[in-house]
């Protein structure tokens, strides 16, 4: 996709863009204008000027000194409007884009090393490089095009004989920049991905901040944050290097630019009139250098860009099939556990017991689509409610960590209905504003067994077909649990529901038990157990 | 070196101009060398230029690393509350001018006085009144300058905010995405991230406006300036006034100063486009500055009270008359007495939120303790900085970079898989990491273990270091009853010399010494 194709299909204005390039060529052509007119009238007038000192016929300093004072004012006000108008309608466009980049992340999801920190890349400094595409590239690249040209062109008027001279340092820029092409790509390659590494050690020690104050010696921290942001500067300062070489290489053409011109033979006002019109241009072509550079970031960020908009259709299953699922906690790792067979209904409950550490949570991953099967197969329903053990919630008000991501808002009538379902309503009611209540690092920090119940609060509002809960009462008083049980059998009674937790005792109101059971490492690959291994043993559990 | 650089550059304007002038003076047969020298100079000012540019660029970059690196180890040490999210903001984007604040923007701020100098005193040489003309014009710019400026810091402290909240909400957001996508209703947090977005665009916006009305500012007054340079220069060419004061100016002489005359404006302009940046990048390091808190006060001991150092039997740990607190609030824990003895737990036990991280964090770098006194080993000590390596200790937020079993034990570690295998073992996690335990990859933050997996492997983490003392916080916080049972277990069985629990967990009550935290007062037994 084409950053102009993007720009019409995220719908954002395109004439402030097209106005801002028309104004750049004004704005351009009017700078080179006022330096050739200098020149020719600084000539002419000191010509003239000698002619009036001696005597001679006076010439008219008037009409070319207002016109040089009118472009100049006419440049200063371009300029300005061009600024403002291109940096607003690109940071539009960087708007648009954030928006359009996480619509894609969310429809496009799936589980990978990395994965956040992929995500926050191509949130926040992908749309970044696309803003420089516009402003950094497209507008000087327009400039730099009009320098180029504007020397040739106003050779063919003034004296026509000195038009090769004046093509030489468009052809040492075309040169120049095809040539070096290679190396700016493997250069754009390169700081693009130390930038991202930069960003995501950042984070992660600003993360472990906690724990790598005591792991490390100084000198340690020292070198993990060199090697954090050294291959960033490293990078860039290379690519200052290589610019320096090609600006001298571009400098030596306008040399022999200029060189030809005096050798030939031209009426003075003009070989000075186009002397300065190459020696002005020479600063507005070094921007076009870099080309190649920009262009090879934005086709890397652009290659990141989501191209699928609309979340995948709904499947219209209404029921839970596994079959011999095995799960792995990272896609293409060995499998960690025997096979499982079971099919559920609308309706239908089913705790899955297995031992700390037996990869429960990665089971309930892999059954709500997140991690793909180790082997076997799973169809599922869609709309999927989920509640891991230590689920995530916005850093938001109150309200918003119970409904956000919902479809519909729900009523406050509803919200408080759910929170009676967890008997959290006394609690909310104590705090400072209620549901207005900010939760998060700079509010109210909910304990490990408040969050799973908050997070069983958006999930009763949000109804799904399909409901996976990781040990949801951990942590609460056995009492408590019991009640909060009985009233969850009650609310989903057409839902398919599964809980996973380490022994059975606490949801009694569930009678169907699945055993996970870990995959020994006896020698015996997955292929050779026995396929109905995980299927004899809920055999007993089979008529639901 | 740059400001040399500069300097040069000028000289060699300057040059350029008076030969310009000497060539049109008589039209004679040696202009042609002139020409020749012209061009020269002319491209040796570039060379100069571009030397100048390249070279103030690298410093910035080498000078931004080096501020990177400082407030990522700030961060480290001094344990700001700020989300990760804002803080990698802050880092990447926000302290991107620092390069060319610390860059380009002090060898610009010498020329902007150097260089428009050197132009005044070669056009005062040529023809003295123009140059008066033109100092008497620029007190104006400072002035308008100072009007902006004022606006200027504001504006880009409001982008700062606006960039560290975006970074802090995208963050958050972006660790909820497979729950957001399961709630299927993406459209309301697409228009947050939206508007998140916007609100930093219109910060960006108000920074924007105001640079470039400066430069259009300073723009149109050196027009101005130079336009009126022109019409009197031209008026007096044409005889329609008489020069000042008597002089003569020649036609040369008008061309030179017209041509000089915009190089003493040009320093100025470039040290405005940069100043811009530099406000941008103090704005981002007051930002950095407030997030990561007042600085700690330096420590005095108080002296200790009398009959309170026993001689012979030295505690690992003892803390007299010591109060944890943020600085210039009231106290989280009143000042009290703990001591953590070789081989007899301490348990500090109270609810969440009552402090007991703080006292840790208090402990090891200083910050958050209000007063008091600390003996290691019976040795008085401002902090446990130096004692570091004789300490471990294990968080309720487990850290993990991304690597292998064997990276994560050894990170600032040196230990072989002998000693790996050995702790690995007395936590109980050798056997149920598969066929190469050592070997098996982790990616950040733990993925791929279990929470109780987890736990364990930071037990052994930190074991494996053979502390003096082990302070753990929340140990049990977020795992499973089963997790816990055995985790308590295995905790129990610890032979480390001094252990330090803090815990809200009933189930350590017994296991040793214990410190009650009732109402911000720590009460023994």
């Amino acid at each position: 996709m084409t950053v102009w194709r993007l720009i019409q299909r995220l719908g954002v204005a395109q004439w402030p863009l097209g106005l801002a390039i028309i104004l750049t060529i004004g704005m351009t052509a009017s700078a080179l204008g006022l330096l050739a007119l200098s020149g020719w009238f600084l000539t002419a007038a000191s010509i003239a000027g000698l002619a009036v000192a001696t005597g001679a016929i006076g010439f008219n300093f008037l009409i070319p000194a207002s016109l040089i004072r009118a472009l100049a004012v006419t440049r200063t006000g371009l300029r300005y409007a061009e600024r403002l108008l291109s940096h607003d309608a690109t940071l539009r466009l960087v708007v648009k884009l954030r928006r359009y980049v996480f619509d894609g992340l969310l429809s496009e999801l799936r589980e990978q090393p990395g994965r956040e920190q992929d995500a926050l890349d191509r949130l926040v400094s992908d749309a970044t490089v696309v803003e420089g595409a516009l402003l950094r590239t497209l507008l000087p690249f327009i400039g730099a095009v009009i320098a180029a040209l504007f020397t040739p062109v106003l050779a063919v008027f003034l004296a026509p004989s000195a038009i090769l001279p004046t093509l030489i340092p468009a052809g040492v820029l075309i040169g120049v920049v095809w040539w070096r092409r290679p190396g700016y790509q493997a250069l754009a390659q390169q700081i693009d991905r130390d930038a991202r590494r930069a960003r995501e050690r950042a984070i992660t020690l600003a993360d472990g901040r906690y724990e790598l104050g005591l792991l490390l010696s100084t000198d340690e921290l020292n070198a993990l944050t060199t090697d954090a942001y050294s291959g960033l500067t490293s990078a860039r300062l290379a690519k200052v290097k290589r610019e320096q070489v090609d600006r001298w290489l571009l400098g030596i053409g306008q040399a022999f630019a200029v060189l030809g011109l005096i050798l030939l033979p031209l009426e003075l006002p003009f070989m000075v009139s186009l002397l300065l019109a190459l020696l002005a241009t020479a600063e507005l072509m070094t921007p076009a250098l870099s080309v190649s550079f920009e262009a090879e970031r934005v086709r890397i960020a652009m290659q990141r860009m989501p191209t699928v908009m609309p979340m995948a259709p709904p499947q219209q299953h209404m029921t839970l099939a596994f079959e011999a699922l095995q799960v792995a906690a990272l896609p293409g790792q060995a499998p960690l556990t025997m096979p499982i067979t079971r099919t559920l209904r609308p309706g239908d409950a089913l705790i899955i017991t297995g031992d700390s550490g037996v990869g429960k949570t990665t089971l309930l991953r892999t059954l709500a689509g997140f991690l793909p099967p180790a082997s076997g197969t799973v169809v599922r329903p869609d709309q999927i409610g989920l509640v891991m053990q230590s689920p995530w919630l916005p850093e938001d008000q109150l309200r918003q960590v119970v409904t956000l991501g919902l479809p519909d808002t729900p009523t406050d009538e509803a919200i408080w209905n759910a929170l009676e379902t967890v008997e959290l309503a006394t609690w909310v009611r104590a705090l400072p504003q209620g549901l207005d209540t900010w939760v998060g690092s700079d509010g109210v920090q909910p304990s490990g067994g408040q969050q799973r119940r908050l997070a069983i609060v958006r999930l009763l509002l949000q109804k799904p077909r399909l409901v996976l809960m990781d040990e949801p009462t951990e942590g609460l008083e056995p009492e408590l649990a019991t009640r909060i049980m009985a009233r969850l059998a009650e609310t989903f009674d057409q839902q398919i529901w599964i809980v996973v937790s380490h022994r059975p005792e606490p949801y009694q109101v569930i009678q169907a038990t699945l055993p996970l059971l870990p995959l020994r490492h006896n020698g015996g690959s997955p292929q050779d157990l026995p396929y109905t291994a995980g299927h004899d043993a809920l055999s007993n559990h089979q008529d639901l | 070196m740059q400001v040399l650089l500069g300097v040069a550059e000028v000289g060699l304007v300057i040059a350029a101009t008076l030969l310009i002038a000497a060539l049109f003076a008589p039209p004679g047969s040696e202009m042609m060398w002139g020409i020749f020298m012209l061009v020269g100079l002319t491209l040796g000012r570039r060379l100069l230029a571009d030397t100048w540019f390249q070279s103030s660029e690298a410093q910035g970059q080498r000078q931004l690393m080096a501020y990177r690196q400082a407030a990522s180890q700030a961060v480290i040490t001094r344990l700001p509350n700020a989300s990760s999210g804002a803080i990698g903001a802050l880092l990447i984007e926000g302290a991107e001018p620092v390069a060319a604040r610390l860059g380009r923007y002090p060898a610009l701020k010498q020329l902007a006085i150097i260089q428009p100098l050197m132009v005044l005193a070669a056009i005062a040489w040529l023809h003295w009144p123009i140059a008066a003309g033109i100092v008497v014009t620029t007190p104006l710019i400072p002035l308008l300058m100072g009007l902006i400026g004022l606006g200027a810091k504001s504006a880009s402290q409001k982008q700062i905010d606006q960039l560290t909240r975006l970074g802090a909400h995208y963050l958050n957001r972006i660790r909820g995405m497979e729950t957001l996508h399961l709630l299927g209703g993406g459209g309301r947090v697409a228009d947050e991230i939206e508007a998140k977005a916007d609100h930093l665009r219109v910060a960006t916006m108000g920074v924007l406006r105001l640079a470039f009305l400066t430069s259009a500012v300073l723009e149109f007054f050196s027009a101005l300036a130079i336009a009126l340079v022109a019409v009197y220069i031209g008026l007096t060419l044409l005889n329609l006034i008489e020069p000042l004061f008597g002089l003569s100016l020649t036609p040369v002489t008008g061309l030179a100063v017209l041509i000089l005359a915009p190089e003493f404006y040009n320093p100025i302009r470039r040290l405005m486009a940069a100043w811009h940046d530099a406000s941008e990048a103090n704005s981002a390091d007051e930002k950095m500055k407030s997030m990561l808190g007042t600085a700690p006060r330096p420590y005095t001991p108080e002296q200790l009270p009398q009959g309170l150092v026993r001689q012979g039997d030295h505690a690992v740990l003892e803390l007299i008359d010591y109060q944890v607190g943020f600085p210039d609030r009231a106290p989280l824990l009143k000042p009290f007495h703990l001591r953590v003895i070789a081989r007899e737990p301490a348990i500090l036990f109270g609810p969440s939120g009552s402090g007991k991280t703080q006292l840790l964090g208090s402990l090891l770098h200083g910050q958050r303790r209000q007063q008091g006194c600390l003996l290691w080993q019976g040795q008085r000590s401002a902090d446990l900085t130096k004692e570091r390596t004789q300490i471990a200790w294990m968080g309720q937020q487990q850290w993990f970079d991304a690597g292998t079993i064997r990276d994560q034990l050894t990170a600032g570690f040196a230990a072989d898989d002998t000693a790996c295998e050995a702790v690995l073992q007395q936590v109980g996690l050798w056997s149920q990491l598969g066929a190469h335990p050592l070997d098996r990859a982790l990616d950040i933050g733990g993925r791929g273990l279990s929470g109780g997996q987890l736990r364990r492997l930071g037990l052994a983490r930190a074991l494996i270091r053979q502390p003096t003392l082990l302070l753990l916080d929340e140990p049990t916080a977020h795992l499973d009853a089963d997790a816990c049972d055995a985790l308590v277990h295995l905790i129990r069985a610890l032979t480390v010399p001094g252990l330090l629990i803090c815990t809200h967990d009933s189930r350590f009550l017994g296991l040793g010494r214990t410190y009650r935290i009732v109402d911000q007062t720590v009460v023994a037994g």
